[in-house]
């Protein structure tokens, strides 16, 4: 092959290849780093979240109607509404609750195992009626659920955790029937049932699979009434509109809201696939700038040595030498720039991991990057080249 | 009006150094219409590039029109360029994105001449050379010969004191060839001093004075006798 | 000269138009996607209310866990908003010329019956101050008096398009509007109001519209009002119901000082260190004396209102904008050496090594003028892409100082892309390339 040749050209006209070859790495550095960020985001998103989003119904009650501000009417209302929605045919459950998972808003509070020295370690947790597993459609895998007479109006309660919150809790596993108490231990819980994983209201916090779940008669009058009903996915656009008229004509005090759960985990996503779509578009106009730039150069090295390519066309190169030769040429200076690349994209990442966040690189995602530059770099040789191997053999003997 | 006393000339590659001009001697008196003749490598382009201030040199001195300008910064080498010498080239060396006007127009930018000076020097140029109709023209429509009036135009519209020429004729034919010198010794008529360089012998004889060069020295000076060595020669075969 | 160097510049590039349009191109695409992402920044960054930015102050004191700070991570840190009971006791300081403790609630507002059916509002309960403090202008009316606050009176303030909702635009000053269970008369109107960040309040979303009304913070007590922000607590309330909460340790509330003077300053300062010491020695706020005055772009850093997104796609569009020079820089070198021979006549008819360079650093001056244009436009055409991602309140537009930033960074980008290859092309001994061609 020719890389003796080759080589010498590159190190007399070292400056531009250099730039070239700079190029190639800063772009694999930000495109495979990129793509990084988007993947990671990505797989956030498709995470599961252990609820049937699609087919899960949310609904808030904004009562209007001073009735509402005593407890017994508020009670009575929301028994009303959780039976009459439960008698509409569709409906698999339905519960109250006092936020909605997913959804960006609720509350979060702090425990330990009663009588822990440690911090308590952060949870999400909801308030809602004893039906409420069921109306999430989340399997309940140690332990009971929730009866009648685990809602008392004694501040220590019976509870329902996630398994992740439980292992972390305890690690040994053995956190049913243990007690949970908060920064003091006045008032202690008891876990009396353990889920399967299902994420809270923030699923960009930390901690969003650690859930707690206490049974109440949640909402008043000032933060309204919710609801989640739970259908097969297919019933649910025709259910909206009747829960909707059904709700409002139980009582017509109030607003009602309706989203499926899957609209609101959408909003809440919401700046994560914006960046997605930003970051896929600055790698596509990255590739396609150092494709621009690869073009440039090669079609200068081929003006550049127009006598050459036709004294070589005269010694006997034929068109197929000519174009290898440039787009070994070209090869040479993307691998180059690619070797130089794996480096700044570790080094890149560091910084992302270090200093913002991010996670860290996946060596295949590398090794995808580099396979794209050599592609970009010797489909966007191409071209010139081949216009290098038109040159007529003839120009080698003209002067001028 | 040109003096050089021991003039050396040294390239250097990595591997070898070469003397393409050693101890040159030579002395031109302004108004004087002279050829450099020598075989390919002789130092012919040297000593244009040297004379023209297009180089610097080691050793010996140089006095252009009476200064010094043997060590001299590169700003002050383009400024007696452009007010002082005018160049010829074989290939022309037109700018083939500028028009006949623009390119005549060139050294005198350099010079920072007012709009309405360098519009009246030009014209008259073009008028030396006879190709005031083709003002408008850019380098590809013209014809060899007319290229090469263009560059002499070029090359006098700055009034320079000394033109260097370097294979004027080369690329020409013989017809625009003999056009071509009939200009150059109207010219040197006028007043300016012109140093040819050619392989050409006829061209050669039709200067006062002949040189000829050898690795980079001037191996025959003969004033009295000009282009004796070239009188047997047939000048049809000369004609390459 | 200069006009010379120009039309030199223009020719050249029409010489190559496909090679000119690769490089402006090129450099057009690095400015386009800087600029939008600069104007993004710019925008999510920006000061809310610079004539008065250091004079008003947020106000922090510790009122947290003893055992536990307020963020395990940075012993320091203070926590974020203030309980009921400490804002009521130092709003009865006399010292900030303008003050004021305010928190967001969601109520009902009733509109006549023929308007529509009732409702909910994002309302901040806050004093007559609130106004003043905040410059926040009015279409109709004012704010309500001072004397206003202690009733309270029945006094309420409209943003702009709840009064085109309910009154349909008109000057409703005096007019009646029930809120919740009682009527309320409108003092005042505001014009269209959108501080970017909302940096009175950035716990609950630092970029979203202000209030749609405005009611004397009083009422928080006879409406028995919860906020409808974010709460934060450390403590259980010390018995059940709305009294309790408003007594307990829970903190909701957003508090801002307006402090002229340095002096001024100083004697609030010590105003709050002797109403703390003083909560100490009735067994409270037992961490040590930590109490904060954070001017407001102090507070807005702190409180980290510039997504981290933000500036990830800041900085790596800046790399983008490195890669469109460093492509710059190769394809000038080329150019620029392929034209050695003419700028070897031009040396040999006189031009100077730094006319050569000037001449070079022209065209590479164009090219960025030229790329910073279309990469304005280009950059519009981004953020209306970037504006159709977000459902957010407000869009994202260029202004005149990005316009001038854009251009800025495009001559920087064709200077700095241009300075090597002018360099190299001006160093280029004039007889070389005079022979061959």
């Amino acid at each position: 092959m020719e890389f003796g040749p080759i080589f010498r050209t590159l190190t007399r006209n070292k400056t531009r290849f250099i730039l070239i070859s700079l190029e190639v790495a800063l772009t694999l550095a930000i495109v495979v780093n990129c793509i990084n960020i988007t993947l990671h985001t990505l797989n956030q998103i498709n995470r599961s979240t252990g609820l049937d989003e699609g087919g899960i119904i949310a609904i808030t009650s904004m009562p209007f109607a001073a009735d509402f501000k005593e407890k017994q009417y508020l009670d009575n209302a929301r028994k009303a509404d959780v039976e009459m929605m439960r008698s509409i045919p569709g409906v698999i459950a339905a519960e109250s609750i006092s936020a909605f998972p997913l959804s960006g808003s609720g509350s979060s509070s702090g425990y330990k195992p009663l009588g822990d020295k440690k911090n308590t370690i952060g949870t999400g947790y909801f308030e809602a009626g004893i039906d409420i597993l069921n109306a999430l459609g989340v399997r309940l895998i140690q332990g009971r659920n929730f009866v009648d007479s685990d809602i008392t109006a004694s501040r220590s309660k019976n509870v329902i955790i996630t398994k992740a919150f439980a292992d972390r809790l305890f690690p040994r596993g053995d956190a049913l029937g243990k007690q949970l108490q908060s920064r003091t231990a006045e008032y202690p819980h008891t876990i009396v049932g353990i889920t399967e994983t299902m994420m809270g209201s923030w699923p960009t916090w930390r901690n969003v699979t650690y859930v707690t779940f206490f049974p109440d008669k949640p909402g008043n009058f000032n933060w309204g009434l919710r609801y989640i009903v739970r259908a097969s996915p297919s019933q649910v656009p025709a259910l909206i509109p009747r829960l909707e008229k059904e709700l409002l004509k139980l009582n017509n005090g109030r607003n009602v809201e309706l989203k499926t759960l899957s609209e609101m985990k959408a909003r809440t996503y919401e700046a994560n696939r914006a960046v997605i779509k930003m970051l896929t578009a600055v790698i596509f106009l990255l590739v396609f700038v150092t494709a621009l730039g690869i073009v440039g150069i090669t079609s200068f090295s081929v003006t550049e040595r127009t006598h050459h390519i036709g004294t070589r066309r005269a010694l006997g190169a034929r068109k197929l030498d000519i174009v290898r030769y440039f787009l070994l040429e070209n090869w040479i200076i993307t691998s180059l720039g690619v070797a130089a690349g794996v480096g700044f994209t570790y080094g890149l990442n560091y910084l992302l991991v270090t200093f913002v966040s991010g996670t860290k690189m996946d060596w295949r995602l590398v090794v995808g990057g580099v396979l794209l530059l050599w592609f970009t770099g010797l489909s966007s040789a191409f071209a010139p080249a081949l216009r290098g191997a038109r040159i007529k053999p003839a120009l080698a003997t003209r002067t001028v | 009006m040109l003096k050089m006393a021991k003039v050396s000339k040294i390239y250097r590659t990595d591997m070898i150094e070469t003397h393409a001009l050693s101890e040159f001697d030579l002395e031109v008196e302004s108004g004087e219409f002279i050829s450099i003749m020598g075989p390919s490598g002789c130092g012919k382009t040297t000593f244009l590039n040297v004379a023209g201030l297009l180089d610097t040199f080691e050793n010996g001195t140089y006095h252009l029109d009476g200064a010094d300008v043997s060590r001299l910064s590169d700003g002050e080498m383009s400024r007696i360029r452009n007010q002082k010498i005018g160049f010829i080239f074989q290939t022309f060396n037109l700018i083939p994105d500028l028009n006949v006007y623009d390119n005549i127009d060139v050294p005198l930018r350099y010079s920072r001449k007012n709009k309405a000076e360098r519009k009246s020097a030009i014209e008259q140029a073009l008028s030396i050379v006879g190709l005031v109709s083709r003002m408008k023209h850019y380098p590809s429509q013209l014809s060899g010969g007319q290229q090469q009036r263009v560059a002499i135009a070029r090359a006098l519209v700055g009034r320079p004191r000394l033109i260097l020429a370097d294979e004027p004729t080369g690329n020409l034919d013989s017809l625009m060839a003999r056009e071509i010198m009939d200009l150059m010794e109207k010219i040197n008529q006028e007043g300016t001093t012109i140093i040819m360089v050619t392989h050409d012998p006829e061209l050669a004889a039709r200067a006062a004075r002949s040189i000829h060069l050898l690795d980079g020295k001037v191996i025959d000076l003969q004033p009295e006798r000009p282009a004796a060595l070239y009188t047997h020669v047939n000048p049809a075969s000369a004609t390459t | 000269m200069l006009l010379y160097h120009l039309r030199i510049a223009f020719k050249s590039l029409r010489r190559n138009p496909i090679l000119s349009t690769l490089i402006i191109f090129g450099i057009a695409l690095g400015i386009g996607v800087s600029t939008t992402f600069m104007t993004t920044h710019h925008l999510l960054s920006g000061n809310p209310i610079p004539h008065k930015s250091d004079r008003l102050y947020y106000v922090e004191l510790d009122s947290w866990d003893p055992a536990r700070g307020w963020d395990d991570s940075n012993p320091k840190a203070t926590p974020n908003q203030l309980t009921y009971r400490d804002t009521v006791e130092i709003m009865k300081s006399n010292i900030p010329t303008y003050q004021g403790g305010s928190f967001k609630a969601s109520l009902y507002v009733h509109p006549p019956p023929n308007v529509g059916r009732p409702f909910k509002v994002v309302a901040r309960m806050c004093f007559s101050d609130f106004f003043p403090l905040f410059d926040v202008p009015f279409q109709y009316g004012s704010g309500w008096p001072r004397s206003a606050d202690a009733g309270p009176e029945q006094v309420v303030v409209l943003d702009n398009e709840t009064n085109q909702k309910v009154f349909g635009g008109r000057n409703s000053v005096g007019k009646l509007l029930r809120v919740e269970d009682r009527e309320f008369k409108v003092v005042g109107v505001l014009k269209p109001w959108f501080p970017r960040p909302k940096f009175f309040d950035v716990h609950n979303g630092a970029f979203e519209k202000p209030e749609e009304i405005y009611l004397p913070f009083n009422f928080v007590r006879p409406l028995e009002l919860y906020s409808a922000g974010n709460t934060s607590g450390w403590k259980n309330d010390d018995g059940e119901g709305f009294e309790a909460h408003l007594n307990g340790e829970s903190i909701w509330i957003q508090m801002w000082v307006q402090l002229d003077t340095e002096k001024q300053k100083e004697a609030y300062m010590d105003f709050l260190n002797s109403y703390v010491k003083g909560q100490k020695l009735l067994g409270r706020m037992q961490r040590p004396l930590n109490n904060k005055l954070l001017p407001v772009m102090e507070w807005m850093k702190i409180e980290k209102v510039v997504p981290e997104e933000a500036t990830s796609m800041l900085v790596i569009s800046m790399l983008f904008l490195v890669v469109c020079a460093l492509n710059l820089i190769g394809i000038l070198l080329g150019k620029f050496l392929g034209r050695a021979p003419e700028v070897g006549v031009r040396r040999a008819l006189g031009a100077s090594k730094w006319s050569i360079f000037v001449q070079h650093i022209i065209e590479c001056e164009l090219v960025g003028v030229l790329g910073g244009v279309l990469g304005v436009l280009l950059s519009i055409g981004g953020l209306k892409l970037i504006n159709s991602l977000f459902e957010i309140n407000f869009k994202f537009q260029l202004d005149g100082l990005m316009v001038i930033a854009a251009i800025g960074l495009a001559l920087t980008a064709g200077l700095i892309a241009g300075l090597y290859p002018a360099w190299r092309i001006c160093s280029i001994p004039p007889a070389v390339y005079l022979k061959e061609q």
